[in-house]
């Protein structure tokens, strides 16, 4: 059995530490689009866009419950 | 994203404003990518060199009257003609940024 | 996160952040992770040890997990809160860092689903031995904003033909930024190819991730050409550090690099 090398985790760093990573870079990497094993419940996390579709958010924003700004039923 | 004020009906101005700048802007970004093909277009033919001199003086004015006019348009709605894209998520965006 | 003192069984699931081989239970004191209250802590599955926590099972459904994933605030605690369980479990040798999010019934299940792929494990933590994994960003400044276009531009003094007019003018004044942008745009392809391979000659492995648009980054000044992370062997990271120096002096590019990471981009199948 080879002798475990503790690698240098708990060097301090601005930004390699666990408070201080940047986000974008954590979720690059804690949200894998590869998955690893089965849990009983696993998220398959694919492309989780950070920005919303400006058209889906649109899209859901009109519905029967908010009336649409146009006077007609309108052809959208 | 446009907070739903609850399922109460009709006059939130607030809503339907930011619903209106919303679609204004969807819409403005679809004719932009339009103008935007539609110019790609043209330098492709002017630099194949199958138009005519007329029909390049043409084309190019046209086009840049449709400049003109979009910025004019975007610039009524409180929007800049560079800043119109559409997000697609994993796909990028909807035109190219310059 | 709500605690469920005396909640009954079925109330909770057992969340797993990470799999070693051994695991000092210490480091593990103190960790918040993603449920105030319940410990984390080791679970032996085989001749693994799995890093675990029971969480309350009506949080962590599919749906609410998508809520979660919608509101930014609380996927940012999530994240950091599994990475720095992560994190401590690392530092007792090598660990097959999980993704969000990895639930099982109970410890029971846990215990079961993890032993029966405990080879796939051991072949993952083999690989991880004496690695770690290192970003790196490539960014180029982006294309100055071209100026607005005036109602009426004067005649243009290049391009071929006689007798310039405004439309051609108008013309042969896109084309030129057109063909600016792309040449900046190839330009920068090639830059990130570069540091790529040459970064990529230094390490077990590599991945390409997708780059950050101006939207998640909010920047305007720059644009993000390469996002990549390569599996470092701890001995050849001094060597990668001194070739993206290198890099960029020779490219005039910026690159950012961050490190070490637990190999979260090398855990699966590569």
């Amino acid at each position: 059995m080879s002798t475990v090398q503790p690698v240098p985790w708990e060097t301090p760093g601005p930004l390699t530490g666990p408070i201080g990573v940047p986000l974008v870079d954590l979720l690059d990497r804690v949200l894998a689009t590869g998955v690893v094993i089965s849990g009983d419940l696993v998220i398959a996390i694919a492309d989780v866009p950070l920005v919303r579709l400006s058209l889906h958010a649109l899209l859901s924003s009109v519905s029967e419950r908010v009336p649409a700004p146009w006077s007609d039923s309108g052809p959208l | 994203m446009t907070e739903r004020t609850g399922p109460r009906e009709g006059r939130f101005d607030v809503d339907r404003d930011h619903m209106g700048r919303d679609l204004v802007a969807l819409v403005l970004t679809v004719v932009e990518l339009l103008r935007q093909l539609m110019e790609r277009q043209a330098i492709r033919r002017v630099e194949q060199g199958d138009l005519s001199d007329g029909q390049v003086e043409q084309i190019g004015e046209t086009l840049m009257h449709l400049e003109d006019r979009m910025t004019e348009l975007c610039d009524q709605h409180g929007l800049q003609l560079d800043d119109l894209n559409l997000d697609l998520g994993p796909l990028g965006s909807l035109l190219p940024r310059s | 996160m709500t605690e469920q003192p005396g909640a009954p069984e079925g109330a909770t699931s057992t969340y797993v952040f990470a799999v070693c081989r051994r695991l000092d239970p210490a480091v593990l004191t103190g960790l918040a992770g993603l449920a105030e209250g319940c410990p984390v802590r080791g679970l032996r599955c085989g001749p693994l040890t799995a890093v675990v926590q029971h969480v309350p099972a009506a949080e962590f459904t599919e749906d609410a997990w998508q809520r979660r994933l919608s509101d930014r605030a609380a996927l940012e605690h999530c994240a950091r809160a599994h990475h720095e369980v992560v994190t401590a479990a690392a530092a007792c040798g090598p660990t097959v860092p999980l993704a969000l999010a990895t639930l099982y019934r109970g410890d029971e299940r846990a215990r079961e689903a993890l032993g029966a792929d405990a080879d796939r494990f051991t072949v993952v933590l083999d690989r991880l031995e004496n690695h770690a994994e290192w970003g790196v960003k490539v960014y180029v400044p982006a294309t100055a904003r071209p100026p607005s276009a005036p109602a009426s531009a004067a005649p243009h003094p290049g391009g071929g033909s006689a007798g310039g007019g405004a439309g051609r003018a108008y013309l042969e004044r896109k084309r030129g930024l057109h063909r600016a942008r792309e040449q900046h745009h190839d330009r920068a392809l090639r830059t990130a190819e570069d540091v790529d391979a040459a970064l990529t000659r230094l390490a077990t492995a590599t991945r390409r991730l997708r780059p950050h648009s101006p939207e998640m980054t909010g920047e305007t000044h720059r644009l993000q050409i390469l996002n990549a992370t390569y599996l470092m062997r701890t001995e050849r990271v001094q060597g990668l550090l001194d070739a993206v120096e290198g890099l960029r002096q020779r490219t005039g590019a910026e690159v950012e690099v961050s490190g070490p990471w637990v190999p979260y981009s090398f855990a699966g199948e590569v």
